[in-house]
């Protein structure tokens, strides 16, 4: 029983990291521009589905990799100054509608461009399953790990030791005298949306090996990411981490305990639960300022 | 009176906020060098005549010129990069950065070497030393008269053509107060060209050449410095009985 537990909160990692990735990109792009972007999902689909595509073709697995991160990176980009940017006199609610209207754009794209079927990405390295404790991880899961650990790692050093990484979080405490300063709002706001691509294009190339890619899968991707940000209080990265692993084990837990359908609707459950209870999430600020 | 362009020149400028004109016709100068008061009760307009020249908001018509370049409705960036720094009204500080983060954020348009910031930033220093022990505290759990400070420090950073303060006196013990307007003082004799807005009379009487005052969102009048600090006699006795 315990072991069997154990297996599925190992299981739950694995998810929990690519979740904590997701999450990320909510949290840059909502702390930059107070936006929530429901097509943060779609980013994660792009770079699965393009390196899966790239793969299948003959390139090699890190190969296709890098090139489906700028994939996605550039499309971020350009949901922004597209869509974005345009409509940035528009109000809150206004723009929510605009991503989910990018979020089911891009969806479409994915359609149009690999079709329905189901592609697949090598594991990046070979060898036989990982044992921890007693339970057992897929090789890629190391990836899926490292990569974690590399992005928080250097979201981290960016925002805390680079003078860039201050200026945001400055236009973000006070963005109209970040501006008197001379500190590009705008451009911020951009680049949030790249790195946010980036990030999710990421975890979609290292989950691709684990579950296949689909050009649909952003959807579940894009609310689990979206359901550990708000966990872990939608302003905080090492929320957005926390957040991401906390809902990934719940998941899993519910879904070998109880059933399978508990594994999809407890995400919901635990959103209802952290709005209603503590909007402020695990590691968020108590009130955002205006 | 000096014949050379002047670091700022307002003329005639009008502007809204909402739906209600709050400047109607505001025209001034300052001079390279100078230290200039505005001075007038609650709601003349004052921070949004600040807030015009810094382009947070920008006016309707009219013309401002920083060192004879127009720059009326141009973004608060630009201004950034012509020199022109804000100590806003209530400081505006970056409350979740450390002291020395805030400070170094004021250089931002000026794109300079990390050698040179350190040396500016001991400057800083050097202006106000009750900072330098709280030099990587967070700034928002300063006292307000720290965070004044900050503010200050922080428009010093940009090494401004022009100084603007909104109110730098406001919600200060009068012991404080004295210690920033002291720093301002030794700025101004340093030619620092400063904008100042300050509703005490007597405050700014002590550090500013000359005064605009404002009412009902226009400028209904100058004052020299001694007849600044004479009016701020009579506000001081009236208020006193
Ligand atoms: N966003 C706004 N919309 C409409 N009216 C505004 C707005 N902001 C300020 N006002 C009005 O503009 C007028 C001038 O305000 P302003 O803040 O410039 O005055 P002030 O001289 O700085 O006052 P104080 O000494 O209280 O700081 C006030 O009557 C104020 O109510
Ligand atoms: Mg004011």
């Amino acid at each position: 029983m315990i072991a069997q537990l154990w297996q599925y909160v190992l299981a739950g990692v694995v998810v929990g990291a690519i979740y904590a990735l997701i999450a990320a990109g909510f949290v840059l792009i909502y702390q930059v521009t107070g936006l929530i972007n429901f097509a943060q999902g779609e980013f994660a689909m792009i770079g699965a589905m393009t390196s899966s595509a790239l793969a299948t073709g003959g390139m090699p697995v890190l190969e296709a990799a890098a090139i489906a991160v700028l994939v996605a990176s550039v499309t971020g980009g350009l949901c922004y100054l597209l869509a974005i940017r345009p409509a940035r006199a528009a109000t809150g609610v206004t723009l929510i509608f605009i991503t989910l209207g990018l979020d089911v754009a891009l969806r479409g794209l994915g359609l149009f461009v690999w079709g329905t079927n189901p592609l697949s990405l090598p594991a990046f390295s070979g060898g036989a399953a990982i044992t921890v404790l007693g339970g057992a991880l897929p090789p890629q899961a190391m990836w899926v790990l490292l990569t974690d650990l590399l992005v928080f790692a250097a979201l981290y050093l960016f925002f805390r030791h680079t003078y860039a990484g201050t200026a945001v979080r400055a236009a973000v405490a006070n963005p109209p005298i970040a501006s008197t300063f001379g500190i590009p709002l705008r451009t911020f706001a951009f680049w949030s949306f790249v790195a946010a691509a980036a990030i999710g294009g990421l975890g979609g190339v290292v989950v691709a090996p684990i579950t296949s890619a689909t050009y649909d899968m952003g959807l579940t991707l894009g609310l689990a990411g979206f359901v550990a940000a708000v966990l872990g209080g939608l302003d905080s990265l090492p929320g957005a981490l926390v957040g991401g692993f906390v809902l990934g084990i719940v998941e899993k837990l519910a879904g070998g305990v109880l059933s399978t359908g508990w594994e999809q609707g407890v995400g919901f459950l635990i959103l209802v639960l952290v709005l209603v209870l503590r909007p402020q999430g695990l590691l968020g600020r108590a009130a955002r300022r205006a | 009176m000096t014949t050379s362009v002047p670091v700022l020149e307002v003329e005639g400028i009008s502007t809204i906020r909402g739906r209600v004109q709050v400047l109607w016709d505001v025209s001034l100068t300052v001079q390279r060098g100078e230290t200039v008061a505005i001075v007038g009760p609650n709601g003349a307009g004052k921070t949004t005549l600040v807030g015009s020249i810094t382009g947070l908001v920008p006016p309707k018509s009219g013309r401002i010129r920083i060192n004879g370049t127009d720059v009326a409705g141009s973004p608060p960036e630009k201004l950034a990069s012509r020199r022109v720094a804000l100590v806003p009204e209530r400081r505006g500080i970056f409350a979740p950065l450390t002291v020395r983060e805030n400070l170094l954020m004021g250089a931002y348009a000026r794109r300079a070497k990390r050698a040179e910031l350190n040396a500016d930033l001991e400057d800083v220093f050097g202006l106000f030393p009750a900072l330098v022990r709280y030099r990587d505290a967070i700034a928002g759990s300063l006292s307000g008269g720290e965070q004044q400070m900050v503010a200050i420090g922080r428009a010093l950073m940009a090494k401004p053509e022009l100084l603007l303060l909104d109110e730098p006196s406001l919600g200060l013990a009068p012991k404080v107060r004295a210690e920033n307007f002291g720093a301002l003082a030794r700025l101004a004799e340093r030619g620092v060209t400063i904008l100042l807005v300050e509703q005490n009379l007597r405050l700014a009487a002590r550090i500013c050449g000359r005064a605009y005052l404002m009412q009902n969102g226009r400028i209904v009048g100058t004052e020299t410095s001694d007849e600044l600090a004479r009016s701020a006699r009579k506000v001081y006795l009236g208020a006193h009985g």
